[in-house]
């Protein structure tokens, strides 16, 4: 089969898988399996009819309504794969800006924190009516912190750790990934300094636990080096899907 | 012979499809032509909509699926193949039983028995 066949069935199969509301790794297997067994009608029918287009056409007849078939298909994804999904949006995306990608992990941390606290208020309304503005301004501290400090620069970090070690070729580059594990380097700290200032802690105990967080420190590049293989795999595939144009 | 399709199929896709993997592993497209094969070329089934009872049925624990390597020579992606588990053989055979008892209800109401 030549490029261009399996490219018109990937759009076809794409049509199908893209509107679903379902996690990276099942989309993936699904894609797959779809595209497996439309490879292995078209083969069959290009045997039979003698004519590659013909038997392309014969086969997306034969599959169905791409529209159908995503209907039927969502009805099989269960809710825990559908909030995965939720979750795997917070990752870097195909040639996303920095600063658009920390505007996303802001507003989904108002969101889940906002969330967070409408169900803490009532509580601590019955309980601690003293506590309740101390206990907005905590949560935000908390929201805050987790998202700027730990938890964007560590998505942020193990994306670009994955296309210096794993990406394109042009993508790739030791000299980044150095960087890149060196800035990774920074967040424990980074992240134990803020809050010892915030909690006013007096310089013994932040001398102290600065050091606790250095000795830790070498676990996140550590970490984002493992993750960083599985993140590229990730992104290279949804970015060669995502390039397909699949309007009628 | 009058063709089967839409509804009157996908009603009983699941049961079929348990059936024909009681013949041995499969993958999709296997499992195709095994009920096209049974069904003596009558079933018209648009072929997409294999998966989705598929992957309900895997959900349900009646089918199990591993990923197997292509053959030599052959692109594209690991091959899916799905068996039959033990829960799923209990289905089946509840799905006959139920299928006997539906077509003599109906065909006694029809006035065609079985």
């Amino acid at each position: 089969m030549n490029d261009e066949t399996l490219g018109e069935l990937k759009i076809v199969v794409e049509r199908t898988v893209r509107p679903l509301r379902a996690s990276l790794a099942r989309k993936h297997r699904i894609r797959e399996e779809l595209l497996d067994h439309l490879t292995e009608i078209v083969e069959e029918e290009a045997d039979r009819l003698g004519d590659p287009q013909a038997a392309v056409e014969f086969t997306v007849q034969r599959f169905g309504d791409p529209e159908e078939l995503t209907r039927e298909l969502q009805a099989t994804v269960p809710r825990w794969d559908r909030v995965r999904a939720v979750v795997e949006n917070l990752r870097v995306e195909p040639g996303e800006s920095t600063l658009h990608f920390f505007g996303k992990q802001l507003i989904v941390s108002v969101l889940f924190y906002g969330l967070m606290l409408l169900l803490l208020l009532p509580v601590l309304w019955i309980r601690e009516p003293k506590m309740v503005v101390p206990s907005i301004f905590l949560i935000a501290l908390i929201a805050t912190l987790a998202q700027a400090c730990f938890s964007a620069p560590f998505i942020l970090l193990a994306d670009r750790m994955g296309r210096a070690l794993h990406g394109s070729p042009s993508e790739r580059s030791l000299r980044r990934a150095v960087r890149t594990a060196v800035a990774s380097l920074g967040i424990l700290p980074l992240l134990t300094l803020i809050i010892n200032v915030i909690a006013a802690t007096d310089t013994a105990f932040l001398l102290f636990h600065l050091k606790l967080a250095c000795y830790f420190a070498p676990l996140i590049p550590m970490l984002i080096v493992l993750l960083s293989r599985q993140a590229a795999e990730d992104a290279h595939r949804e970015e060669e899907w995502a390039r397909l144009e699949i309007a009628e | 012979m009058n063709e089967i399709g839409g509804d009157m199929l996908r009603g009983h896709l699941e049961t079929m499809v348990l059936s024909v993997l009681e013949q041995g592993e499969a993958h999709g497209l296997e499992i195709l032509r095994r009920l096209e094969s049974a069904g003596c070329g009558t079933l018209r089934l648009k072929e997409g909509s294999l998966y989705p009872a598929l992957y309900r049925l895997e959900a349900a624990g009646k089918i199990k699926s591993v990923s197997e390597a292509q053959p030599p020579g052959r692109r594209g992606a690991p091959r899916r193949v799905y068996h039959l588990t033990p829960r799923g053989k209990r289905q089946l055979a509840e799905g006959r039983k139920q299928w006997v008892n539906f077509v003599q209800i109906v065909g006694g109401i029809v006035g065609a028995p079985a």
